[in-house]
Parts: C-alpha cells; sequence; structure tokens
C-alpha cells in the first residue's frame, strides 16, 4: 500500500505555479476581459418578493441609441412556449431558466426578469429604468415555519409533494420528503437511559466569494461561440448554455478564468446564456458583471434550516437510538441538499437505531446553491449540539463520548452502505491530545468539541500531458483550480514521471483541449483529476519505454523505468527522460499521454474541531481564542495546502455560526446585501488555526488521496454554539451567536 | 449470490428490506430487480449510484456484481 512508499514529492511543501500571477496580480479574473466592440450586459430585477409581471414592455429600452439588444425568458428555446406547445420543451431545464430570467412570475427581490446590451455600461443602466414593469404583488413565504402553513401564499401552483405516502390533491411548498431508517427506533429510546431533544435553526448564509459572478461572451455563427468566465465547471457552464440555447455541445467553447473563489457557489450559470443570447442578437461581445448586491441577492446561499434532534444513551454513554427531521429552504425552486444533509447527520456514529426526514421546502429566497459539504453543516450541528449536550449530561468527556461510539471500518451507514477504513477515531485521539485540549479555559471561556463527516466524490475527469523534446512538459487539465490543485497535478505528475517539479507545467485549459472533466466541487479534484494524471503519466511513461527500447533494439519488457529515467535490462544502458524525449523525432514523432477516466472508490473523510471563545457579557461579542482543526486527509499531497483547506473551512464555519446571515424585512428585502453588513470573519477577527493531519489512505488512490476541501466546514457550527453555550451558561439552539442574539439570550437569563 | 438491500424510500414499493441477487452484471441486476419489483421503474433507480461492499458507484452500467457482496441503491452525491 502507498503508504509505506517513501516519496520525493508528494507530501512537500512546493512552491504554487500559479503563485507568481495571482500575488502580482496578473491572472486573469473573471471580469478582467474586454474584447474590441463589446457591449455591457446588465439585468432588471424584481423589486419585490413574490409577485405576478402582469406587463412588461422593454419598447422603450429597444428605442435607446446605445441599446442593440434585449433579452427575455422566451430566448431560451428549449423551455419556451413554443417549444413545451411543440412537445420539445426540457423540462428538466425550466427551473434554472425560470432562475436565470423569471417567466412571468418573480419569487425572491433581485430575481432577474429582463436583460440589455448597450454600448456602454452606463446606457445599459438607463436603459433598465426604460422598461416598463407592473407587478401584482404576492405575500412573500420567508421562512419554514411560513411556508409549511396548511394556508401559506404557495410559490408553484404545478408543485405537489414528492415522497409522501399518499398522492398530495393540493400544491404544496414542500417539494418533497424523505427518509431513511435503520433498525427500530423505539425499541432503541426504550433501552436509553437518557434522551436529549432539542430543535435548532441555522440562517441563509452566503459563500462569501470575494470575485462576483462575471462573463464576457462572443457568439459566432460560424465557430464555436466563446464564453469566458469565473467557475468551478467550465465544462458544465457549456452543458447548461447549451441545452438552454438548443445549441450543440461543440458550438460553444469556454475558457475558466481564475477564480476568486466558489466554495459551491460557482457551479451554475446565471450570466452565461442570458450574455450568449445578447450576443446573438446583437452580433458583438458582451460583457455581464454582477454588483456585490446582486450576487448576494440573486446568487445561490447556503440553505436556511430548521431541525429537531432526539438522541437516546445508555448511562455509560453507548448510543442506542437517534432521530432527526430536517426542513432545508431551497429558495425560490426546488432542489436543497436536503438529502445529503439526512445521509450525513449521524454518520459520525456507529448506532444501531436511527431514523430520519427530511423536507425540501420552497420560500421566496434566492435559489440556494451548493456550499462546501452541501446541506452537511445544518444537520450534523444539530446533532453535534445534541451530542455535546448529551455528555454533559452524562458527565463525560464529549470526546470520549465520540470514541465510544464512532463510526469506523464496517459500520453500516444510514444511507446504506458499510463504511471502509476511515479516520474519525484517529481524529478525535489526535483532538484529545493536541495542545488546544490540553491548556486549561481561562475565566469566561467556553470549549465546544465537535465532528462532522462527508462523502467525497469521484466523477470524470480527463488529462492530457504533452512532453516536448527537451524533456519539458505540459499537463492539460480540466479541473478549475480553487485550492492549489495544479500544484498537486504538478506533485504528482512529478512522482510519476519521476522528474523535477519544474519540469512540468499544469494548465487549466478551456472545453476544447481536453476531453470532458466534472465541476471541480465535492472534493473530487485532487482525487479524480489526480487518478486521471497518474494515469496519463502511465501512459507517458509506457511510451518512453517503448521508445528506448526501439533505440536499444530490445523489447519494451526488457526496460524498468526508474527515477525519470529507462534502464535496459538486457544490458547497461540508461536514457534518461530528456535524452528520450530528444530523440523522439527520429522514434515516431513527440510523446503525448492521455487519461479519462470516470473515478471510483472516493474515501470519505471526518474532522474533529476544538473551539474555546471568550463572551462579553456587557455587548455579546465572541471571541475565538483558540482553534484546532483535525482531518483525515488520506495522504496530504501538499500539507500546506490541505491545511489551508482546514483552516478556510473552519473560517467560513466559524462565521456561519458567529455572524453571518440574511437579514430580512417584513416585504423580504435582504438588508444588509454588502460585505460592511454581511459579516464574514477578518483576519483580525480569528486567531491562529491550528491543524493536524491525520492520514489513514484511501485504498482506492494511488497515492491514498481523500478529498479536503469540504469536510472542514461541518464541525464549525457547533464547535463554535458549544463553546459560547459553555462560555454563557445558556443553550444555543439559532445560529449566528450574533452579538445581538447572545446579549439577548443573557439579558432574558438575567430577568 | 449478492445481496440487495433496500433504504427506507425503495422499501415502500419493495416492501421488503433485502433480497438475494442471482445476477453477475449490473445490466442483469437491474434485469432481474425489474422482473420482482415493477414498480421500482419509476423510482429513479437508474438514477441512483450503486455501492458494492461499501464502493459507491456513480455510473455502474458496466460493472460486475461480485458473489457475496452487499449492494445498496445510494442517491447521488454532488458537492460544493
Amino acid at each position: 500500500m502507498s503508504e509505506a512508499k517513501q516519496y520525493k514529492y508528494i507530501g512537500q511543501r512546493t512552491i504554487r505555479p500559479d503563485g507568481f500571477d495571482k500575488v502580482t496580480g496578473r491572472a486573469n479574473y473573471g471580469a478582467d476581459l474586454s474584447l474590441p466592440g463589446m457591449l455591457w450586459g446588465k439585468v432588471l430585477r424584481s423589486p419585490y418578493a413574490h409577485a405576478l409581471i402582469t406587463k412588461l414592455d422593454t419598447s422603450r429600452a429597444e428605442a435607446h441609441p446605445d441599446v442593440l439588444a434585449v433579452a427575455g425568458f422566451e430566448d431560451f428555446p428549449s423551455v419556451n412556449a413554443e417549444a413545451f406547445a411543440a412537445g420539445n420543451g426540457d423540462s428538466g431545464m425550466l427551473d434554472l431558466a425560470r432562475n436565470i430570467l423569471a417567466d412571468k412570475k418573480v419569487l425572491y427581490h433581485g430575481h432577474a426578469i429582463v436583460a440589455v446590451a448597450a454600448r456602454t455600461e452606463e446606457a445599459a443602466a438607463q436603459a433598465l429604468q426604460l422598461i416598463d414593469v407592473e407587478y401584482e404583488v404576492l405575500p412573500p413565504v420567508m421562512s419554514i415555519e411560513q411556508a409549511i402553513k396548511e394556508d401559506a401564499a404557495v410559490l408553484h401552483e404545478d408543485m405537489f409533494t414528492q415522497g409522501l405516502a399518499d398522492t398530495p390533491s393540493a400544491p404544496s411548498n414542500i417539494a418533497s420528503r424523505m427518509e431513511l431508517k435503520k433498525g427500530d427506533v423505539a425499541a432503541g429510546f426504550a433501552q436509553a437511559d437518557i434522551i436529549v431533544e432539542r430543535e435548532f435553526s441555522t440562517p441563509t448564509v452566503h459563500q462569501g466569494y470575494i470575485e462576483p459572478h462575471a462573463t464576457t461572451v462572443r457568439f459566432d455563427d460560424n465557430g464555436p461561440s466563446m464564453v469566458w468566465c469565473p467557475t468551478q465547471g467550465h465544462f458544465d457552464v457549456r452543458a447548461s448554455t447549451a441545452r438552454l440555447l438548443n445549441m450543440e455541445l461543440g458550438q460553444i467553447k469556454v475558457v475558466a478564468s481564475e477564480i476568486g473563489g466558489g466554495f459551491g457557489g460557482k457551479t451554475t450559470v446565471y450570466l452565461e446564456p442570458v450574455a450568449l443570447v445578447l450576443s446573438r442578437k446583437a452580433g458583438r461581445p458582451v460583457k455581464m458583471v454582477m454588483s456585490r448586491d446582486e450576487v448576494f441577492r440573486a446568487s445561490g446561499p447556503a440553505s436556511a434550516s430548521k431541525s429537531r434532534i432526539k438522541i437516546g444513551a445508555k448511562s455509560d454513554g453507548t448510543l442506542t437510538a437517534v432521530e432527526a427531521s430536517l426542513y432545508y429552504e431551497a429558495g425560490a425552486f426546488k432542489g436543497s441538499p436536503m438529502a445529503p444533509g439526512c445521509m450525513t447527520v449521524f454518520t459520525p456514529y456507529d448506532v444501531e437505531n436511527m431514523w430520519v426526514e427530511g423536507f425540501d421546502v420552497v420560500v421566496n429566497k434566492a435559489k440556494a446553491a451548493a456550499y462546501r459539504a452541501p446541506g452537511a453543516p445544518q444537520a450534523e450541528f444539530a446533532a453535534e449540539m445534541v451530542m455535546n449536550e448529551l455528555a454533559e449530561k452524562l458527565a463525560m468527556d464529549p470526546i470520549d463520548l465520540r470514541l465510544l461510539n464512532a463510526a469506523k471500518a464496517g459500520t453500516q451507514t444510514l444511507y446504506g452502505p458499510k463504511l471502509k477504513e476511515v479516520g474519525l477515531v484517529q481524529c478525535l485521539q489526535a483532538a484529545k491530545t493536541s495542545e488546544q485540549y490540553q491548556t486549561v479555559l481561562a475565566s469566561g471561556e467556553g470549549r465546544g468539541v465537535a465532528a462532522g463527516f462527508w462523502f467525497n466524490i469521484g466523477g470524470q475527469s480527463s488529462v492530457i500531458i504533452n512532453m516536448n523534446s527537451d524533456g519539458t512538459g505540459t499537463i492539460l487539465e480540466g479541473s478549475p483550480d480553487i485550492g492549489g490543485s495544479r500544484a498537486s497535478m504538478q506533485m504528482m505528475a512529478a512522482e510519476e514521471l519521476g522528474i523535477p517539479l519544474d519540469r512540468l507545467n499544469p494548465i487549466v485549459t478551456d472545453t476544447e483541449h481536453v476531453a470532458y472533466n466534472a465541476t471541480t466541487g465535492g472534493s473530487r479534484t485532487t482525487f479524480a483529476t489526480g487518478m486521471a494524471v497518474v494515469e496519463a503519466c502511465q501512459d507517458v511513461v509506457a511510451q518512453l519505454k517503448s521508445r528506448a527500447a526501439s533505440m536499444w533494439n530490445v523489447t519494451s519488457e526488457q526496460v524498468d523505468w526508474q527515477d525519470g529515467s529507462a534502464i535496459n535490462l538486457a544490458g547497461e544502458d540508461v536514457m534518461t527522460l530528456a535524452e528520450i524525449c530528444a530523440a523522439a523525432e527520429k522514434t515516431g514523432g513527440q510523446i503525448s499521454g492521455r487519461g479519462n477516466i470516470n473515478a471510483r472508490g472516493a474515501g470519505p473523510s471526518f474532522a474533529v474541531h476544538l473551539c474555546d471563545v471568550w463572551v462579553d457579557r456587557d455587548t455579546g461579542k465572541t471571541d475565538v481564542v483558540r482553534y484546532t482543526a483535525i482531518q483525515d486527509a488520506g495522504k496530504a499531497i501538499h500539507p500546506g495546502y490541505v491545511e489551508g483547506q482546514f483552516q478556510g473551512g473552519a473560517a467560513q464555519g466559524i462565521g456561519w455560526a458567529l455572524n453571518e446571515e440574511y437579514i430580512y424585512d417584513d416585504n423580504g428585502i435582504m438588508e444588509n446585501a454588502g460585505f460592511l453588513d454581511y459579516r464574514v470573519p477578518l483576519a483580525s477577527d480569528l486567531p491562529s488555526i491550528d491543524t493536524i493531519i491525520v492520514e489513514v489512505p484511501n485504498a482506492f488512490h494511488p497515492f491514498g488521496v481523500r478529498g479536503v476541501g469540504e469536510t472542514g466546514i461541518i464541525p464549525p457550527l457547533a464547535a463554535v454554539g458549544t463553546a459560547v453555550s459553555d462560555a454563557i451558561g445558556l443553550p444555543i439552539e439559532t445560529l449566528p451567536c450574533s452579538p445581538p442574539r447572545v446579549l439577548k439570550l443573557l439579558q432574558e437569563a438575567a430577568k | 449470490m449478492a445481496t440487495l438491500f433496500f433504504n427506507s424510500e425503495l422499501e415502500k414499493i419493495t416492501e421488503c428490506r433485502q433480497i438475494s441477487i442471482k445476477s453477475n452484471t449490473y445490466r442483469d441486476f437491474i434485469e432481474e430487480i425489474l422482473n420482482i419489483f415493477p414498480d421500482l421503474q419509476g423510482s429513479g433507480l437508474m438514477e441512483m449510484a450503486l455501492a458494492i461492499d461499501g464502493e459507491i458507484i456513480h455510473e455502474p452500467l458496466l460493472v460486475a456484481i461480485p458473489d457475496n457482496s452487499e449492494l445498496h441503491f445510494v442517491f447521488k452525491i454532488s458537492g460544493g
């Protein structure tokens, strides 16, 4: 197995290939591109959270001398009324289209209605003022409680709850219900000596990426139309855009720019299809850039949630039964991460009796999008809070309680299969012996512990490695680099080929130079694209051996490959990779290797976080004073970037727990759509986040890799929530633990 | 013979928790269970991943079904 092997590059802290361009400002991000003759596109957005569009007249805008095109919902030929009337409508894309440009009804404040393209940004903004829209305002549905009421205003008259035993006769805001069970929870609770049951809620939060959504496009009748954009998945941008516009994949070429953060929020399309419609109509390139306000109001945040958790245990801490009801806001269209929430909520624990139900609920907010481990932070927050309360009531160390019940190889998960080798026990042991856990809390401080689980995924990746005549090579990959993956691809290739890192140049290429790559997400890239890199390297090595064999007049089987050189086993000859490449012209042309895979065997990742806080009882403000993130990486290809993922997840989770939330007025208008009022943690808000990398190799990866990008955001919610509760001596059931909310708790307790 | 375990959602249709499977390939396996439980046809089964002895396979079309393996249909996961 790979863990016993000594590596030359894997596990080193190398310099990232894209670092220089980024720190010098030379890297090109989404909004950096301009083209000759380019127009500016802008979007008219709904001033209401819920309303029927009774009149839409764009004629005055179209008459503006600088306006060259206007686009609306009817410009999506795969989903417009004519397509459905003809039986050709694409129902799978309908909600996506309705989210990008509203169809007769606006479903959230900021919902896009119509777009214009004009010669200047100012003219486009002026043109929006000339569009006449009349609305019939409907009552906004802004919470799960409102949405599931019997008499709630219904967002979609054609939506009937899926997953119920009886077919519903009336439309509902509950899109679907699912249920998972294992064993007999009633019997399990009957065996319990202690039962803790609590309800929790988490707010709507945004991924908070610094770079706004942006795109520049150029429609072309005679060749591929071009789309430049920051995205986590340019192949899927191409696919969605092509389906919406009834184009073939080969008619669109998407170039992924550098990306200024995504965290799941850049896995769908908002502007690209609209811009391409405008460009087609105007016959000019079109650029569109969201403002920060638009990003908050109209791109996909993470779901708000409501949950009820019930856990029963014997007096020695052995869990006998667990139960959860989980409600997730999907935003304006169905499709919250309710299912992964149900599947992850209790996965850290080996419990015989489990029952979970989940509900996907639509509300008048922007359609939810993925955010690091989508669905898991909300669910596991609730479960981990109850685990900590249970430990307190049993007078047990919370880590010991978790160790007693920890999932391990062979644990039957609620979602089905048994786990293979996983590292939760090792993470818990590392947490217990960590410097932070050995530190005695100062007066007024509180401590929280929490675990987290995420599946991680594989999927399709394609890589080409082109070797040059001087022995340098180019790694062409199609996975946008959102966390240092170019470095890890370079390191894995250098290790496989046996040549120095600086001989290999990793490039994230467009949709035409490599075959399909699934979106960078699900913590898949270092795992899956890494496997494709290894496969491409093996292809290159096979060719290098064949070329060396032909020059030595021996068979390929008589050639070995060691440390970047071919070894003639039939003699004593040695030929370096550079020498073989230099002679390649004479032996069949330059060498190029391919790796095209649909990766299986992704290894789940567990994490354990420790959080110590101090709470100012006069203001309710919480300071995180110590924080440690421990996680199983399988094998850390680049420990520095793995630690960065741990720290990034922790920082975002701390923000979710302490301050971040969408605040709406009574009419469903978001009141804090900017970074001044939507408070993500700044460097000055956080302590140095310590990290401990646990390495329990994933047997399905050549180097043992598990994904690391997502699990780290799961534990902070309960680690922080418990620490605050510990510090103030009061239960926390609602996030965020913002100063006003904590102060209110303290004041009410003092009465 | 492999053993297929149904999750709670599929169990609503099959009304049983597990069955033994004779097939050695995914294609035969699907045909076999749809013959036994025709109502699974509209259950979204074909859109689900298949876990074989704990390894989750999102596109199982060409996989072999090993003897004595444990099979579970699992909702496909994406990520963020």
